[in-house]
């Protein structure tokens, strides 16, 4: 009887956790769901077992949620990157750019749109999702996923409108980060992206 | 008992006929493509109907943006193969770089043994691993260190570059089973349809799929499918909207003459006669060829108007004379024979065509016409020998022939004008002009066409009695060409497997092995790569050295196709170049591209009709000077043949009519109907037979096939318009040639 008793508590603690948690992410959601304009200086760092050692390159990233348009532009060590606008994907090198052909890579491009707005909707149906104070966990539903293990994304301790840091870990053991600095929110774009 | 006596025969004519069209239905109704074309092309199109494209079934996607583009086309993609409509997707392979990497030593020639030394030196392997390393950088650095570790010195582009080529796709791009545009707007998925391409309920069930699909995607987004099933909806949808109005039509003209001419219940047994008389017919053309063509079925509505002419001419005959029936039938029975002869013999015509279905329609009308001359003179007299009292009044016609002077002046006017159309009639040279379709369609078939511009493209077979003596055929013909065919390197012969494995394992000796990996690992160290990073490559080496796999690339695209049991061909995409159609010589190797076969087509059905209608004329000018022993009555029997043509054609050409290849195969059916309006004409001036011949039973007997096959003109179907347009000008001028003119000539020869 004392033993049942305690099973229930467990599992409407675990019940009340679980409700808890989707409440906060469902308050994430829509407070992500302000930011229309983004601009951020990144840093990504790629931890690789054919390199000796991690791989690091600066860039800058604009977005615009409106008109879904994202530049997504490394300054060092090369001058290379994509440009989401108007639905098309295009790889930047240099000063130039040029349509993304492979359907793996437009669809690379793409995540990290919904990566960056935090879009649970997409997202829930491919990941579970976990919630550890402004550490969000996102596991694949498939697990044998090729590319993905596991994702985790940390929120902005003041702003949770802002996401500070990604870990992407792959099945290999390999894992990018990648860190987002002087991050301005909702804040006329101008023109950056066009080559 | 007296019942039976009295309406057994019949009876028993129309229990025949049931059973008849039961063992019709009881096998399928089959559309071959072969059995409508002639001797002459019969392999090129039988090639092409095996081409890879032609027989999947296309899904195009189109949006404004390429990345929503591509995700619904995924989406599509595993609904429909949810949906049981396409068959299950085949991923090439999990890991594509190492089925790659498994298919090069079997495919090691000479060229790609060059390539490979090229990317082997070190000015190579040094840029190489430079482009690797800036590619880790880049966003899709995911998607490469797999393949740093596997193929350092990427190899696989050698075949990968092969397999770009295969299908000279020039600017679109291929990937994952999706073709599309420069800017991935417009994405097409190939599949493989679960059921036959011709199968009209798996259309429906498709189309029906697709409009349900099209409500849950995003605004400016479209879905919509290609391919041999969406002509046969097309097609299909058509003809069941053209044949309410056409049985409406008709139904109501036939009504009209039966209340001008005949107004007697008995009379209704003269339109009955082609539900006794085509069913057996039918019948027996499948049992001859083992299958009935939809082509030659839909031309019962012709062979159905020539044979009820037997029927209404017995009618008028034994309504008119007032002697005992036997006598007045064997008066008529020169007339009727003759006229059986003459359209007989206008089929027989066909048995002389390479093109099966004209020798199936041949069969079929010879059959029907039998059928059709014995029961109007045997079952039907019977019935009609009685002289039924019409309710009210019918049509008593005297037609007043043109004076000299006119009748001569139109016949001149209808020869210039039929000289003029003959040389300004303009042929369809297109196949699409066999199929209609609606505005919606044209627009989707543009958006396919800009995907697959198969104009610049045409198609080189080798063939050979087995698989591998085609691949082999393949190779050697890829070596007549300045640049080989991308399929032959691919898909390789079993000897040539076995040269490039030896290749293959003599080239990767010890020494090279050491010296290149000596070469790599000084690269690497300079770019910051670990010493280990590459040991999948020399597992991997290692292994094809001491045992070559063989990999088979046919699961992804197989280009070798069974034409029969003891025929194979390889197909290869090559660009429409006259220098690949001079290394076709026709028997081992064929070059097939579908501008020139559609050209190749028209001109050789012209041809077969041609021959067809020559071979009418001059049977019938023997039949019928074999009836008349007369060469002037013989010339006159051709007059409503002729002026029925010139009008015919004249017409055409005023109104710009695009003739189809239907329109020809008309022709000889023309020739057949002409003389036998002239024969009854002759027949009745002869020894003054007005009394057999009235003008109504020819009157009644040309509306009434009028009624049943020019009513045709009111179809939307291109093939069903150009037969009922043909009917119409080429009959009407025929009758009214024969009502109006001939009787003037004919006066003049008295």
């Amino acid at each position: 009887m004392k033993q049942g008793l305690l099973a229930c508590l467990c599992l409407l603690s675990t019940l009340v956790s679980a409700q808890a948690e989707s409440d906060l992410l469902t308050k994430y959601a829509a407070q992500i769901d302000q930011v229309k304009t983004l601009r951020s200086n990144f840093s990504e760092e790629k931890h690789l077992s054919l390199l000796d050692a991690p791989i690091e390159s600066l860039g800058t990233l604009s977005f615009d949620k409106n008109t879904q348009k994202l530049y997504w532009q490394y300054q060092t060590p090369f001058q290379n990157g994509f440009l989401i606008e108007k639905g098309q994907v295009y790889r930047l090198q240099g000063k130039n750019k040029a349509p993304v052909q492979n359907a793996m890579g437009r669809m690379m491009a793409a995540q990290m749109v919904v990566w960056l707005t935090l879009d649970f909707k997409s997202l829930k149906r491919d990941y579970e999702i976990s919630l550890k104070g402004r550490e969000i966990t996102f596991v694949p539903r498939n697990k044998v996923h090729k590319v993905v293990r596991q994702i985790t994304v940390w929120l902005d301790e003041r702003n949770p409108q802002i996401v500070t840091q990604v870990r992407m870990d792959e099945p290999s053991g390999d894992f990018i980060v990648w860190k987002f600095t002087h991050v301005r929110i909702n804040i006329p774009l101008g023109n950056e992206g066009v080559l | 008992m007296t019942f039976f006596r009295q309406y057994g025969k019949l009876i028993g004519l129309f229990v025949l006929s049931f059973l008849c069209l039961a063992g019709i239905f009881n096998r399928p109704i089959e559309e071959n493509m072969l059995a409508l074309v002639p001797q002459s092309i019969k392999r090129q199109v039988q090639l092409f109907e095996h081409s890879p494209l032609s027989q999947k079934l296309i899904v195009i996607v189109m949006s404004p943006s390429a990345i929503q583009t591509t995700q619904i086309s995924y989406d599509v993609q595993e609904k429909l193969a949810q949906a049981g409509l396409i068959k299950p997707i085949v991923q090439p392979t999990e890991d594509v770089v190492q089925d790659m990497l498994a298919a090069l030593p079997a495919r090691f020639s000479v060229s790609v043994q060059q390539i490979t030394e090229r990317k082997l030196s070190a000015p190579s392997i040094a840029t190489q691993l430079t482009d690797y390393y800036e590619k880790l950088f880049s966003f899709q650095s995911v998607l490469v260190s797999e393949l740093i570790a596997q193929d350092p010195f990427y190899l696989t582009e050698i075949l990968f570059d092969k397999w770009a080529a295969i299908g000279n796709k020039g600017s679109n791009n291929y990937e994952n089973g999706l073709l599309a545009n420069q800017e991935g707007t417009v994405q097409a998925g190939l599949y493989d349809a679960k059921d036959t391409m011709a199968d009209l309920r798996v259309a429906s069930r498709l189309q029906k799929f697709l409009t349900e699909c099209q409500l849950s995607l995003p605004n400016g987004a479209r879905a919509f499918f290609m391919g041999g099933l969406r002509y046969t909806l097309e097609n299909a949808s058509l003809i069941k909207r053209d044949l309410g109005i056409i049985t409406l039509a008709s139904l109501t003209c036939l009504g009209g003459i039966f209340l001008c001419f005949f107004r007697a219940k008995r009379a209704l047994l003269i339109y009955a006669l082609p539900l006794l008389v085509l069913p057996p017919a039918a019948l027996a053309t499948q049992l001859i060829f083992g299958h009935i063509s939809g082509i030659t079925l839909g031309f019962g509505s012709v062979v159905a108007g020539l044979s009820v002419d037997y029927a209404i001419y017995v009618y008028f005959a034994l309504q008119q004379t007032k002697t005992d029936e036997i006598k007045t039938l064997a008066q008529i029975r020169k007339h009727l024979g003759c006229n059986f002869l003459t359209s007989a013999l206008c089929f027989v015509a066909l048995f002389f065509s390479s093109v099966e279905v004209f020798k199936q329609i041949a069969v079929f009308a010879l059959v029907a016409l039998s059928l059709a001359l014995w029961i109007s003179l045997r079952i039907f007299p019977m019935y009609f020998s009685k002289q039924i009292a019409p309710k009210g009044k019918t049509v008593s016609l005297t037609v007043k022939p043109f004076t000299l002077r006119t009748a001569c002046w139109v016949s001149i006017l209808l020869l210039v004008f039929g000289i003029w159309g003959v040389t300004h009639v303009s042929f369809s040279q297109g196949l699409d002009s066999l199929n209609s379709t609606s505005a919606d369609f044209k627009k989707d078939k543009q958006v396919t066409d800009e995907l697959f511009s198969s104009d610049h493209n045409a198609l080189l077979f080798a063939l050979g009695s087995t698989k591998d003596e085609a691949l082999a055929n393949n190779e050697k013909l890829s070596d007549r060409l300045p640049h080989s065919l991308p399929v032959s390197e691919l898909f390789v012969s079993h000897q040539t497997q076995l040269q490039n494995k030896a290749r293959w394992q003599e080239f990767w000796n010890a020494s090279r092995r050491n010296y290149v990996r000596l070469l790599l690992q000084e690269e690497a160290q300079k770019k910051g790569f670990k010493s280990n990073s590459f040991s999948p490559f020399w597992q991997w080496l290692e292994q094809t050295t001491t045992k070559t796999p063989s990999i088979d690339f046919s699961t992804w695209y197989n280009p070798v196709i069974e034409l029969s049991q003891d025929l194979y061909a390889v197909v290869n995409i090559v660009p429409n170049d006259p220098l690949y159609a001079s290394v076709a010589d026709g028997n081992e190797t064929v070059f097939v591209s579908a501008s020139q076969l559609q050209k190749d087509l028209v001109q050789g059905v012209k041809k077969e009709a041609l021959l067809v209608v020559c071979l009418a004329l001059l049977f019938n000018w023997i039949a019928v000077w074999v009836v008349f022993r007369n060469f002037k009555e013989t010339l006159l029997c051709f007059i409503p043949v002729m002026l029925g043509g010139c009008f015919l054609f004249g017409s055409l050409a005023l109104f710009g009519v695009q003739v189809n290849l239907f329109g020809l195969i008309f022709l000889p059916l023309l020739v057949g109907l002409g003389i036998d309006y002239a024969i009854f004409q002759l027949m009745r001036s002869q020894a003054q037979k007005e009394i057999l011949y009235p003008t109504q039973a020819l009157l009644a007997a040309g509306l009434s096939t009028l009624a049943g096959f020019g009513v045709l003109v009111l179809a939307k179907h291109a093939v069903l318009f150009m037969m009922g347009l043909c009917a119409l000008l080429g009959i009407g001028g025929a009758i009214v040639a024969a009502l109006w003119i001939l009787p003037v000539f004919k006066e003049q020869t008295i």
